[in-house]
Formats: structure tokens, C-alpha cells, sequence
């Protein structure tokens, strides 16, 4: 498919998936599959920041709970024990988790291939760790309570219906914003780098440079859902932040479709509720839930997204025979 | 015409392997000029260490009037240095267009913001790039394909598809390493007169080359390269007639042999 058949099937995607979030509370009344669907929305900002390491850089990151639980933490810590403004915790976490992703990047990112995959483990574990045994600052096991809801304008968002609401105007802001990054120059020459790292190099890209740059991204995005996420339950604590929550997103990622904004947001949708309506299977939903993401990545690589784009090519080619035998050759 | 490229005394040593010996090269600026030799003389060696890919072991190479010798390839490219791959490298994911799109991205002088947001010169600049990438595609005749996946071109249109690239990174000098590599007779043709449009926008052209018709009909000046080591340089017809270019080629015995039957 062309660029532009694409774009419009992009466009497409996430026009559904946010009206079917937007839509979702009308038919949702008990307290439980509420949750459920704020913490669909909450992954969905942390994943469409790993695609930015992962689907625009081509860089597999394995921390992302680690990321997650620094930007709770540092959201939280602020907005009770220092009493500060929810909103200027909030964008504290960001500089926070945005320094840690620096450093981090930094001098891992100026190697090839894998090497930050097992940085973020170590690091991810780290995080836990010190999370869990740093008691006098973090509150150790006991975790933070009393987390606070924000206010904005006068408006009080201690209403889960309302909190929920802005967790998604965020995550549209957020998804425009990621569009918008990947649409400029910057989301080309990251795609370059992913696609063929000294061919970058050799049209005058810095490969290091850009790696970093996506890497810093994705901590933003990963501060904002954690601080959303810490503030909608007002309480965490370290266990949360595991090593299965930093597989899990790998997994809504590319079971959506790497690479793409719009697969990002429907694999954490689709994953999230996918994971609670298996539950009645007792002991078996996890089965079902990782048969269901081996089935549909043995199909089709690109996910969700991959298998939307071949059917729509088939539709294309189906109704413009002349110009689709050409386009269907992707 | 001055010196574009000035390479003296460059040495390449991978762990004891000797790839460059002691090498001198100087480019006039506005030549096409043809690196030849037998396999492994160190020809694409030469031009990785020229374009930055690998440090120079010994030695200092000067562009444009400026020691390049220790910056990182992205700066050489950036002070005017482009290059194609032997075995090609296109980016897999991308379509045509955005290869030349990528390859302006250097030249972009919006900043972060602009070019995120949606601000008027960023979106000048954006339109500006896109005229830019069209007319680069229409100047090596792949304006038609602008829209379609990059690898599902033809294998010569994706050779000439990877020089558009190397163009739309506005370089001074242009390094090619093989670009008739599994060409047929009529693209060859075609490549040539290619090479000659793109000396003619005042590009100085470094190509390495098995092809001999290609490199004896195009370049300038022909430098051979045995072992790593200089063996001789000159206009293609002296280099046709070099006893040493022919031993290095053909061996020493059958190099004899051929200058007794043209005695």
C-alpha cells in the first residue's frame, strides 16, 4: 500500500479505538471492568512511548515498568510528602524519568543491537529493588497511600468517570503528539536508523543521537502513564512494577503492530481487556492469553495493524485492479 | 580546479591484517575519477575509511581544505561527503520518496519544535524537502515510483535509487561503490550518462568499478590498488597499457606472455 492508503488506514484505526474508549463508560457500570478500562487506557500511553524506542528506533526496551515505577514514584513523593501541585508533580516526573532515560541511553544506545535490552532488565529489577528497601524516602513495601486526584480550573477530578476522561484527552494529546514526531523529519530519520543503521549514518545522521532522542521520548510517555496510573488508584507500592509488566508491554506492542501509533494504542486496548475477559479460565487465561499473541505474531508480524493493512490492500486491490496489482506487492 | 580530496600516507590494519599500506590519493575537484583492482586489493576499504566507516590506522586525509581524518562519518557527511554500498542498503520499511526525504534531513533548519508542531516554516520546510525530493527523483528518472516500497523496485532501480540518496545529501564529493554490480548493458548505459549529468551539477565522482568498458569510457584519471597498496595511476589509456596493472590482474606469467604476442 502507498503512503497515503496508510496514513488513512492509521487514521481509520484510531478514530474507532478512541470512540469505542470514549463510548466504553456508558455500558460500564461496576466498579471492577471500570478499572480495566482506565488502566486500558493508562498502558496505552506507555506503549505508544516504547514504540518510539522499540517501533520508530528498532531498540528493544525491557524496562518499561522500571520507567513506569520512577515516574509513580517521583509523581507521588512529591505530591504528598513535599505537598506539591499535582501538575507540577506531574511534569516533574517527566524531567525525572527523562534524565533517568539520558543517562541510561546515553552510553548504552552508542552500541549496536541488543545491549539495551539487557541494560533495562538490570535496570528495571534495580528499580524494584531500591524501590523496595529504600524504606525512609519510598515507604518501602508499604508503598505511598493518599496519592491525590488533580484539580484543574476549579474542576475536581476525584470522580473515577471524570478522571477517566482526562486520562483520555491525554492519551489523544499524546497520540496526535506521537504522530506529529513520527510525520517530521525526526520520525524518518529514527525509521532510518531502525531500517539500516550505517546507511543512516552515511546520508549524515547520528545514529547515538536519535537512539537517545526516541529513548527520552518513551521515558515522557512512560512518566505521564505512570503518574496517571499512580494518581487513579492513589495508592502503589513496588510490587507493581515487575518484570512481567515490562514483558507486557512488549507484547501489546507488538501484537498491535510495531511501529505504528495507531498499533501501539490497539494492542494495549486489545491486550488489557483481552487479559480480563479470560480470567474466568482460572488457571488456564494465561495460556490463552500468550496462545492468543504467539497465534496472531505467527500470522502476521506487523499484528493487528499488519493483518488491517493486508485486508484493506486486498479491498483496494479487489476495486482498482490496475493500480492495486502493483500495491499489494508490499 | 583545486584538490577536493587529499588522502596521504592512509594505513588500514584489521588485527594484524593489512588492508591499506602508506596509501596517497588526491582528488581534483569536479573529476570522475575510478578506483580499480583485483578482489581484495582494499578498494572498498579505501572508501569506508575515507567516508569515516572505519578509523584510518595511520596516515591524514584532508576535504575541502579541512583534516577530516578523526570525525565521526555523520560529520564527513555533513561537510559535503556521500556514498553508496556495494551490496545495497535501502531502508527495507521505506518508500522511495522517503529515502530522498531522509537523506535532507541534515540540511533541515527547523528545529524540534517546528518541526513537530504545526508551524508555518516548519511546514514550508517540509513542502520545500518534498519539491526538493521530486525533482532529485525526476533528475534520475524514478519520479513515477515515488510513492511505491523501495524494495519493491527493480534490482537497477534500486541501485540508481540508492545514488538519488546519496545526492539528496547535497554532497561535494560522491563515492560509488560498484553501481554497475549486476547491471545489464543497457542500464550500464544508461548509468553512464548518469554519471555524466551528476559531474555536470559540479559533483566530483569516486568510483569503484569492475565494469573496465564503464570505468575506461567515464573516468578522468584511473588509480589501481593491489594488496593495498598504490600500483599505479594515470588516464584510462595509460592504465590500459600499465605491464603492472595486467600482472596484478592476470598474473605475472600470463601478464608475460600477452607482452611478447603484442611485441
Amino acid at each position: 500500500m502507498t503512503e497515503a492508503r496508510k496514513r488513512e488506514l492509521e487514521r481509520t484505526v484510531s478514530i474507532f479505538i478512541f470512540f469505542l474508549l470514549i463510548i466504553a463508560p456508558i455500558f460500564v457500570r461496576s466498579q471492577y471492568p471500570f478499572f480495566v478500562l482506565c488502566l486500558a487506557v493508562i498502558n496505552g500511553i506507555a506503549v505508544m512511548g516504547l514504540n518510539f524506542i522499540f517501533g520508530f528506533a528498532g531498540q528493544l526496551h525491557l524496562g518499561t515498568a522500571g520507567f513506569l515505577g520512577i515516574g509513580s514514584y517521583a509523581f507521588s513523593l512529591a505530591a504528598t510528602k513535599y505537598g506539591w501541585n499535582w501538575w507540577a508533580a506531574a511534569l516533574l516526573s517527566i524531567v525525572v524519568v527523562g534524565i533517568f532515560s539520558l543517562f541510561l541511553g546515553f552510553p548504552t544506545l552508542r552500541l549496536k543491537r541488543y545491549y539495551l535490552a539487557i541494560i533495562t532488565i538490570g535496570f528495571g529489577e534495580i528499580t524494584r529493588s531500591v524501590l523496595m528497601n529504600w524504606s525512609s524516602f519510598t515507604g518501602g513495601v508499604f508503598g505511598i497511600q493518599n496519592i491525590p486526584r488533580p484539580s484543574l480550573l476549579g474542576l475536581q477530578f476525584t470522580d473515577n468517570r471524570v478522571f477517566y476522561y482526562l486520562a483520555l484527552i491525554l492519551s489523544i494529546l499524546l497520540y496526535l503528539l506521537a504522530i506529529r514526531i513520527e510525520r517530521s523529519r525526526f520520525g524518518r530519520a529514527l525509521k532510518a536508523v531502525r531500517d539500516d543503521e550505517l546507511a543512516a549514518e552515511a546520508i549524515g545522521m547520528n545514529s547515538t543521537f536519535l537512539k537517545v532522542f526516541a529513548f527520552i521520548w518513551c521515558g515522557a510517555y512512560s512518566a505521564v502513564a505512570g503518574t496517571l496510573y499512580a494518581s487513579f488508584q492513589q495508592y502503589i507500592s513496588p510490587e507493581l512494577y515487575t518484570q512481567a509488566y515490562s514483558f507486557s508491554f512488549v507484547s501489546m506492542l507488538v501484537f498491535g503492530g510495531i511501529g505504528t501509533v495507531p498499533g501501539a494504542l490497539l494492542g494495549a486496548t486489545a491486550l488489557t481487556i483481552l487479559m480480563e475477559l479470560l480470567r474466568f479460565m482460572k488457571q488456564w487465561y494465561l495460556v490463552m492469553y500468550a496462545a492468543a499473541i504467539i497465534v496472531i505474531i505467527v500470522y502476521e508480524p506487523y499484528g493487528l495493524m499488519g493483518i488491517l493493512t493486508r485486508l484493506r490492500a486486498k479491498r483496494l486491490a479487489a476495486a482498482e485492479p490496475a493500480q492495486g496489482a502493483r500495491e499489494v506487492n508490499v | 580546479m583545486g584538490t577536493i580530496l587529499e588522502v596521504s600516507g592512509v594505513s588500514k590494519n584489521f588485527n594484524g591484517v593489512q588492508a591499506l599500506t602508506n596509501l596517497d590519493l588526491s582528488v581534483a575537484e569536479g573529476e570522475i575519477r575510478a578506483i580499480i583492482g583485483p578482489n581484495g586489493s582494499g578498494k572498498t576499504t579505501l572508501i569506508n575509511v575515507i567516508t569515516g566507516i572505519y578509523p584510518a590506522s595511520a596516515g591524514r586525509i584532508i576535504f575541502d581544505g579541512e583534516d577530516i581524518t578523526n570525525l565521526p562519518s555523520y560529520h564527513r557527511v555533513r561537510r559535503g561527503m556521500a556514498r553508496t554500498f556495494q551490496n545495497l542498503r535501502l531502508f527495507p520499511t521505506m518508500s522511495v520518496i522517503d529515502h530522498i526525504l531522509a537523506a535532507q534531513y541534515i540540511h533541515a533548519k527547523v528545529g524540534l519544535f517546528g518541526a513537530i508542531f504545526p508551524t508555518t516554516e516548519g511546514s514550508l520546510e517540509e513542502a520545500k524537502m518534498y519539491e526538493r525530493a521530486m525533482e532529485i527523483l525526476r533528475f534520475v528518472d524514478l519520479a513515477d515510483r515515488a510513492a511505491m516500497p523501495a524494495v519493491s523496485l527493480p534490482y537497477g532501480q534500486r541501485r540508481v535509487l540508492e545514488i538519488a540518496r546519496a545526492l539528496a545529501a547535497s554532497p561535494k564529493i560522491v563515492f560509488l561503490d560498484e553501481p554497475a554490480a549486476g547491471l545489464s548493458a543497457d542500464e550500464i548505459n544508461s548509468l553512464e550518462k548518469l554519471l555524466r549529468r551528476i559531474q555536470e551539477l559540479g559533483i566530483t565522482i569516486c568510483l569503484v568499478e569492475h565494469r573496465m568498458m564503464l570505468v575506461m569510457s567515464v573516468a578522468e584519471k584511473i588509480t589501481v590498488l593491489n594488496y593495498g597498496e598504490k600500483i599505479a595511476e594515470g588516464p584510462p589509456e595509460k592504465i590500459k597499457d600499465n605491464h603492472e596493472v595486467i600482472e596484478a590482474y592476470l598474473g605475472r606469467e600470463l601478464a608475460s606472455e600477452l607482452d611478447k604476442s603484442g611485441e
